[in-house]
């Protein structure tokens, strides 16, 4: 039965990259629909602090980036790795020109201990499994700091959801390379999340 | 204020990080309506964009496919064979096609210009760098400059030989070859009936030749001299007129003067030559020359005009001979009266000096260190010496150095001078240890 549906994802999946190198607008419509809300996802937890409309031009050059290279596309990795990929060069290429990672280090290397303080009186009950806005605010600037590869391996991982194989794909990486930058990238985070997370 | 860090935090535990990081996926800013609907429109506009650059290609191909298709298998095959006809022919007008080889092979050290013409007109010429060359085959064009005496031979057995220096090119019709600067001498041996006929050709006109031996020489004022040492050559000037040179004469080829056959100027050669002078340890010099055969040899003083000898050539036109007595120098012309009674232009003045003096020798260092000897000193300007039979080369300033194995087990080196007149100064020097 599963068998039956991933085949009938792949031949879905066939179809629609037919249609898209043809340049059909149906296609392009379907295409966006359902990829963009993973494509936002993984940019939004690459270029920590993007305003919606950075995010909307990243996502637009992604989308375009990828109708213009589709005729490239030689089906050896699944389609969201390979948007995913294209979006992290796009990524990549915002944070360069705002520097907004730059901005960013100066940011926490900046925060005052009233800031501190801040992220400290709103907390939830610690023995609670209750993620509240503030462990969010923590989790994206605990990622944040993240080494580029191990942050990468995360996002893939635990944001957009793929399996290790096509998070090893989308990084051009073995899977034993992919699984390792998890490991280190689960540890590190856990630590800097400590060391951010002061509660009185 | 004060704030204490969680001693166990939440954080520590995998599952709650990882519930995390996917909570903050589901929370994560996404784009509202209005710019979905943005940026949507734009990808549409640059579908329709790219879709119509697609279309534009697949009409060009199908407008090509198209009109291959209209044409016929043949008509195809001939369009084909047009096409790879008139490249051909552009290739082989602009690059100049095949180098045809001549019948001629080239021995000794020259640079060699490997000449490319294409039927355009347009030449030009591809250096190899110098080298000592064995039974290398010339094209037609090719360019020699000679380094050493260079021969070239002809498949028939013909022989021209370039003076170092000389630089020719092989012509690029028939049996021949431009002398552009030197001397060349040919030497053409036909056998019966054969009429091939070797043509050098110079700026001033052109010499040809069957079965006969001569030279041809580039003077330093650009006009060409043409010696005819056995049988007889042909020359045509750049104005058309011709004249036969027979042995022993010759002809100077001048830019609009016309051709005037005469007798030889005597070629006599001197045993010891320093630069541009006889020098010798002995009154007497002997010489040997090359006239007309029973032609008179005449020796005459060029300063004062004075007869100083007269030989008889023999009947092969050789004349072998000592000069009467010279003391200090003198300066001499050389020249040949025919049989006939015409008579030879006189040759350029030969300085002939006596030297008697035996050359300064000073040896400055001989030391024998273990199987090794230096020896070193100074000696006179030209001279050259040896250090018990080995040769050793003087700097152009007379100083020398030698040093190499000690072959022999004496405490002592003979070192030896000699002069260019043939003087010798011989010492015997102890090696120091």
């Amino acid at each position: 039965m599963r068998d039956d549906n991933s085949s009938k994802d792949a031949k879905r999946t066939e179809d629609l990259i037919q249609r898209l190198i043809n340049n059909d607008s149906d296609a392009v419509e379907q295409f966006f629909v359902e990829y963009e809300p993973a494509v936002s996802r993984y940019i939004v937890h690459t270029v920590p602090d993007i305003t919606e409309e950075d995010l909307a031009d990243v996502v637009q050059e992604t989308f375009i980036g990828a109708l213009r290279s589709l005729k490239d596309y030689r089906g050896d990795s699944s389609l969201t790795t390979w948007v995913l990929r294209i979006a992290h060069y796009k990524a990549v290429d915002a944070l360069r020109r705002r520097q907004v990672m730059n901005k960013r280090e100066e940011a926490i290397e900046n925060m005052s201990s009233d800031e501190v303080s801040f992220v400290g009186t709103a907390s939830a009950d610690v023995e609670e499994d209750v993620v509240d806005e503030q462990d969010i605010a923590l989790v994206r600037q605990a990622l944040a700091s993240l080494p580029p590869d191990q942050r990468q391996a995360l996002t893939l991982r635990y944001v957009n959801g793929l399996r290790v194989d096509d998070v090893a794909a989308t990084m051009n990486v073995s899977r034993r390379k992919a699984e390792l930058l998890i490991t280190k990238g689960r540890a590190a985070l856990r630590e800097r999340l400590i060391e951010l997370d002061v509660r009185p | 204020m004060t704030f204490c860090q969680t001693p166990r935090s939440r954080w520590s535990s995998p599952q709650f990080t990882e519930h995390a990081l996917a909570e903050s996926a589901r929370r994560a800013l996404t784009l509202s309506a209005a710019r979905q609907a943005m940026v949507l429109a734009a990808l549409l506009a640059e579908a329709a964009r790219l879709r119509a650059a697609q279309l534009r290609r697949m009409r060009r191909h199908a407008e090509v496919r198209r009109a291959i298709a209209r044409l016929s298998p043949p008509a195809l095959a001939l369009s084909g064979l047009l096409v790879a006809c008139l490249s051909a022919c552009v290739a082989y007008l602009l690059v100049g096609g095949v180098r045809a080889p001549t019948d001629a092979y080239l021995n000794g050290r020259a640079v060699i210009g490997e000449m490319r013409r294409a039927p355009t007109g347009l030449t030009w010429s591809v250096a190899r760098p110098p080298e000592t060359w064995q039974d290398h085959a010339l094209h037609h064009g090719d360019e020699v400059l000679a380094i050493t005496p260079v021969t070239l031979t002809f498949a028939n057995g013909w022989q021209a030989t370039a003076m170092p220096g000389s630089r020719l090119r092989m012509l690029f019709d028939g049996n021949g070859l431009a002398l552009l600067h030197g001397e060349v001498a040919a030497f053409i041996a036909n056998s019966n009936g054969d009429a091939d006929e070797l043509r050098i050709e110079t700026t001033a006109g052109s010499i040809t030749a069957q079965g006969t031996r001569f030279r041809v020489r580039v003077e330093s004022d650009l006009s060409v001299s043409a010696f005819a040492d056995e049988g007889r050559v042909t020359v045509t000037n750049d104005a058309g007129a011709v004249a036969n040179v027979s042995v022993g004469e010759q002809v100077r080829l001048r830019a609009g003067a016309p051709l005037k056959v005469e007798l030889q100027v005597p070629r006599v050669t001197f045993r010891t030559y320093a630069k541009d002078r006889v020098i010798s340890n002995s009154p007497h010099v002997p010489f040997s020359a090359r006239i007309l055969p029973r032609a008179t040899l005449i020796v005459e003083e060029a300063l004062s005009g004075r007869q100083f000898a007269r030989y008889i050539a023999d009947a092969d036109g050789v004349v072998e001979g000592t000069l009467p007595a010279i003391e200090g120098s003198v300066v001499l012309r050389f020249s040949q009266a025919a049989p006939d009674g015409r008579a030879s232009a006189p040759s350029q003045p030969v300085e002939i000096a006596i030297d008697r003096q035996a050359p300064m020798l000073a040896v400055t260092r001989a030391l024998r260190d273990g199987n090794k000897v230096q020896v070193a000193g100074q000696t006179e300007i030209g001279a050259q010496v040896w250090v018990n039979d080995v040769r050793v080369t003087p700097g152009a300033d007379g100083f020398f150095s030698f040093e190499g194995d000690a072959l022999w087990d004496a405490a002592s080196v003979v070192v030896t001078a000699i002069d260019a007149a043939g003087n010798a100064t011989r010492i015997v020097q102890t090696l120091d240890r």
